[in-house]
């Protein structure tokens, strides 16, 4: 698993894209950043993290899209598949070297804050309570990145099934807030949806429940890329 | 068995139909789990932010009058006008609730809380309270202050937040931020005394008459209430007169006319020791009449050529986003220019000038309260174009009492600053308001602190001060600097291995 | 070393595989031989643990792959029919990942070694700073190799590694099996019969999922060779000719290739296992009249053995299948 991490956090930075990913995210969310703080005067910071989450749910796929397609297409996955390599340990590496390259972005990102506090008293809770909680959405992300990139040689469908699939996730979530009656489904569509949790962090409160449901979020999904090679080898 | 063995073996594996079965109970599995916990409300975490909780200070002014009072055997009954507990979980509320717990834990001698049910007419305890004197005017959000038979109540019915009088509203009416304590510390005071100064702002000409200037004086003391100067004459009990920014002139004595002018109303309470507080809108059009009757008292508007908006202004400086700066060098040693220059300390400016003071010029009679530092520059779209001298942007006027009056002193105070009526008290545009306001009763009462004084607390910490435009430019173009740089790498090393 | 037992794997309604059993020795070179499509990479695929089989089990070592695969891919070197190769890597780069992936000491010096042993092996040495893609076909070939060899496992399977490389770099890479088979097991897959015999010492023929050889090289053509054939260039009228040839004892089968040589038509004579038909043809012409222009003996090498055995079994219903001794 080790030496696979190490290969791909190599083969983002021997090609373009990790560094056209980090140098998407870094631009852009400093921009916002700016333009929702900096530049409105103000240190209210839900602005730039609402921005960040559906911002992610489009870039993340950028990192995730080749991870499964390449070797599909190159047929690199069997050399992978007949190396003394467990497939969890496959698909946990590959997870970890893209989710590497996220967590650095964002955390060089965030950094920026640390202009704000020369300016007003930032609620420093808040702040890394929305970190936190970008960090564990982008996990899920990631997660669903590679369940898709593993269902296609194509790169290009692997992005954008990605941003699919993570849309109507969000969406769902998005949905429980508007079916008026039906109270037993909204509350299910509440406990299952990205956004609500998201809240809980944005707060300020380091919420166990809402920890554990983006572990299992992105395991369910790690699991599910596990399952999709295991199946293939049966075909 | 071995059969059953080797099935279970290829279960485990993945090999059967049966796999695609397991990779459903294991979803399921992890669906019901998160239902399960959040409809349990499974409540396990950790509070990464709690909302600041300053002690409560108290001034040594209202300390004193606090202390005296419990001496006396005052009693003060803070009544919320809602149950115990939905005050507490109020969104605004709960920081009102907070502020008199601990004002009470403070003096519990003295002051006491209680919570009633308006509509029914009942304490807490269950005994009955005579609410009708305030019927009307109350609603779940207000607090109602007894002692001794006095009541105040603070309430606002005009604003969508709730217990708005205990915070700053900015212009839509949302809190922007928390001055409970002032508010608590003022209105306790108020009903522990009958005496209460009376204010009258004029009306008549477009003053403005913003609600937090009635709020200001309210927690100052002062018991508001309008006056029209061309109906009647300046009362008897009136402890300050303000005119505030005025639209339109007002009417000159009429040589040998019976109806007395509104300035010779001004007159008569200048000269029987009244104070008088006039603020102008150095933009506004010339209003003759009331300029000559400022000049008077050797207080000249001077409107000169440096009144251009694009000389005095400075946007690189500039303190608000509409250019204004201002610095402060207050002759002499006094406490106003003391206070106010340490309230102006955080403002990094250099020696900007104020943005659109139109001069006042003082002549014998009149001295300057606040001017513009000797060394301040005007500037035109960022150019230095000149040296601006000294700008008096507030003075102040004693009037000797005359007549039956001897003895008696008046106050004329005037502002010409576009700042001073801004109804936002904590920005930084606004900070004009209070401290000149402050600077009022140091000259009317000795003591720059008001009764209450406490900082405001902002509750919402989300104004950057002190943010000028160049530095947000500079840390935009460091923020930009770094995927620049990175993508410059990136193109270099990626290139470079091309062609191994 | 590894063993197979009768393995079946289905893709959807069609066999690539259909009850394929052998067993390999430690230390064997085998050749897998067959058609394209027979079920080599398929086999292959199975023993490597990159397929599973529909049933049937795969050993390596006495261990049964699904058991425990990662212990059982420890001691295989792999390289399968499009070497797994990563463009974007040095071949520096991807001899190292390699190395990490099959968890090799993670010792720099003894890292940097083995890798320059096999590097050396494979003559890799003065493009190991290139990015692979940038290599030609032959050197890729190479680098594929190479990645097989890392670990020093114990068997090596070679999915056609000489498939699209010149002359000269066939001749390399058989000269390098060749070494490497001294001290390992190998088995090496190709639809080459020359390649089969230079290198391997047993070769397994296979088609259409089903093993219809499996032989030591010396005696493949001895064994499977159970009749002559002989090219007969004869005067006289064809059906005539033909009938006699037939009726001929010992004879399996007479046919006419339709060519002429001046008045004469050739044809084609089988004869039974063991028996020699050319003094029967001699006696037969001479009584009819007829002259013998040509007697030539055909099919004796492999190529056209192996070529008949493939038609014969498409023909055939049950395979003739023969074990090694």
């Amino acid at each position: 698993m080790l030496a696979i991490y190490k290969r791909e956090m190599r083969s983002y930075f021997t090609g373009v894209i990790g560094y056209v990913f980090l140098v998407i995210f870094l631009a852009v969310g400093g921009a916002v950043f700016a333009y929702t703080t900096l530049f409105s005067m103000s240190a209210d910071t839900t602005a730039y993290f609402t921005f960040m989450l559906i911002f992610s749910a489009i870039v993340l796929p950028l990192l995730t899209m080749k991870s499964f397609s390449e070797e599909r297409k190159l047929k690199t996955e069997q050399l992978l598949l007949t190396s003394p390599v467990s497939i969890p340990g496959m698909v946990i590496g590959k997870f970890l070297a893209a989710y590497t390259v996220f967590a650095g972005a964002l955390i060089v990102n965030s950094l920026s804050f640390l202009f704000l506090y020369r300016y007003a008293a930032v609620r420093t809770g808040v702040l890394i309570g929305n970190i936190v909680a970008l960090l564990l959405v982008g996990g899920v992300f990631i997660a669903i990145g590679l369940f898709i990139s593993s269902l296609t040689e194509n790169q290009l469908s692997a992005a954008i099934g990605t941003i699919a699939v993570i849309l109507v996730l969000l969406g769902v979530g998005l949905l429980g807030n508007l079916l008026p009656a039906s109270f037993f489904l909204r509350y299910i569509l509440n406990a299952l949806s990205i956004f609500t949790r998201f809240q809980t962090f944005a707060n300020g409160y380091f919420d166990l429940a809402s920890l554990i449901y983006y572990l299992s979020v992105a395991a369910i999904f790690v699991y599910l890329t596990v399952r999709v090679y295991d199946r293939r080898r049966y075909n | 068995m071995a059969k059953f063995k080797e099935k279970l073996r290829g279960f485990l594996r993945g090999e059967n139909a049966s796999s695609l079965a397991l990779t459903i109970v294991v979803i399921a599995v992890a669906v019901i789990l998160n239902v399960l916990i959040y409809l349990l409300d499974v409540n396990y975490g950790l509070y990464l932010y709690a909302p600041e909780n300053d002690g409560y200070t108290v001034s040594d002014s209202a300390s004193e009058a606090f202390s005296a009072a419990a001496a006396r055997g005052d009693k003060v009954t803070i009544l919320f006008c809602r149950p115990e507990d939905e005050v507490k979980t109020h969104t605004t509320g709960s920081y009102v609730y907070d502020t008199a717990k601990q004002l009470a834990a403070k003096y519990p001698d003295l002051i006491t809380l209680d919570y009633a049910n308006i509509i029914t007419g009942r304490r807490a305890d269950g005994s009955e309270i005579d609410l009708s004197e305030f019927r009307g005017q109350i609603d779940r959000n207000s607090v109602i202050f007894l002692s001794g038979g006095r009541s105040k109540a603070v309430t606002d019915f005009t604003t969508t937040a709730g217990y708005s009088d205990f915070y700053v509203l900015d212009s839509s009416g949302s809190a922007v931020a928390y001055k409970g304590e002032e508010t608590m510390t003022a209105m306790t005071l108020w009903v522990l005394t009958d005496d209460h100064p009376k204010a009258y702002l004029t009306t008549g000409h477009g003053q403005q008459l913003d609600r937090e200037f009635f709020s200001m004086l309210t927690n100052a003391g002062y018991e508001t209430e309008t006056l029209d100067l061309r109906k009647s004459e300046v009362p008897a009990d009136a402890g300050l007169v303000l005119i505030c920014t005025p639209i339109s002139d007002f009417e000159a004595a009429v040589e040998g006319s019976s109806i007395r002018s509104e300035i010779a109303r001004l007159t008569d309470y200048l000269e029987r020791g009244g104070n008088l507080y006039v603020s102008l809108d150095p933009y506004g059009k010339r209003l003759p009449t009331l300029e000559a009757f400022l000049a008077r008292y050797g207080i000249e508007v001077s409107r000169g050529e440096d009144r251009s908006a694009n000389i005095l202004r400075d946007s690189r400086n500039a303190v608000t986003t509409d250019g204004y700066t201002f610095v402060t060098d207050v002759s002499g040693d006094s406490e106003t220019g003391r206070q106010i220059r340490e309230l102006l300390g955080k403002y990094d400016t250099g020696s900007p000038v104020i943005g659109s003071a139109a001069s006042l010029l003082c002549t014998e009679d009149a001295s300057p309260l606040l001017v513009t530092s000797p060394s301040g520059e005007t500037y035109a779209s960022g150019e230095r174009t000149g040296s601006a001298g000294v700008y008096t942007a507030a003075a102040i006027s004693s009037v000797a009492g005359t007549g039956e009056s001897l003895g008696k002193t008046g106050h004329l105070f005037a502002v010409c600053s576009a700042s001073f009526s801004n109804a936002d008290a904590l920005t930084a545009a606004g900070y004009a308001n209070k401290d000149l306001l402050y600077a009022v009763f140091d000259r009317l009462y000795g003591s720059m602190t008001p009764p209450y004084g406490t900082a405001v607390l902002s509750v919402d910490s989300s104004t950057l001060e002190n943010l000028t435009m160049g530095a947000a430019r500079t840390y935009t173009a460091i923020l930009m600097l770094i995927p620049l740089a990175l993508a410059i790498v990136g193109a270099v090393l990626t290139l470079r291995r091309k062609n191994r | 070393m590894v063993k197979a037992e009768h393995l079946v794997k289905r893709f959807g309604q069609n066999y690539a595989l259909n009850d394929v059993s052998f067993e390999i020795q430690k230390g064997e070179v085998v050749g897998l031989l067959g058609p394209n499509g027979a079920g080599k990479s398929t086999t292959m695929n199975i023993l490597t643990g990159y397929l599973s089989a529909t049933s049937g089990a795969a050993f390596i070592g006495d261990v049964n792959i699904l058991d425990d695969p990662i212990g059982a891919k420890k001691k295989i070197g792999f390289l399968p029919e499009q070497p797994p190769l990563y463009p974007d890597m040095t071949v520096e780069e991807y001899l190292r990942f390699v190395y990490a992936l099959k968890g090799c000491d993670p010792d720099a010096k003894a890292r940097e070694g083995h890798l320059e042993k096999i590097c050396t092996a494979v003559r890799v040495q003065d493009v190991k700073k290139r990015l692979i893609k940038n290599l030609s076909k032959g050197y890729k070939q190479r680098v594929g190799i190479a990645q097989a060899l890392i670990g020093d496992p114990e068997l090596i399977i070679f999915d056609e590694p000489t498939v699209g490389l010149d002359p000269k770099q066939i001749l390399e890479v058989r000269n390098l099996i060749r070494t490497l088979a001294k001290d390992r097991t190998v088995i090496l897959s190709t639809h080459i019969l020359a390649e089969a015999q230079a290198v391997c010492e047993r070769i397994i023929i296979i088609n259409e999922g089903k093993i219809i050889a499996d032989e030591r090289t010396d005696n493949l053509s001895k064994a499977i060779k159970d009749g002559f054939s002989y090219e007969l260039k004869i005067t006289g009228p064809q059906k005539d000719v033909l009938a006699a040839l037939s009726d001929l004892p010992g004879v399996k089968t007479a046919s006419a290739t339709g060519e002429r040589d001046a008045d004469a038509l050739c044809y084609i004579v089988e004869s039974d296992r063991g028996v020699d038909p050319r003094k029967a043809i001699f006696n037969l012409c001479s009584a009819k009249g007829w002259y013998i222009l040509g007697l030539e003996p055909v099919g004796t090498d492999l190529e056209s053995i192996f070529i008949r055995l493939i038609d014969g079994t498409a023909q055939d219903a049950a395979p003739a299948r023969r074990k090694a001794h």
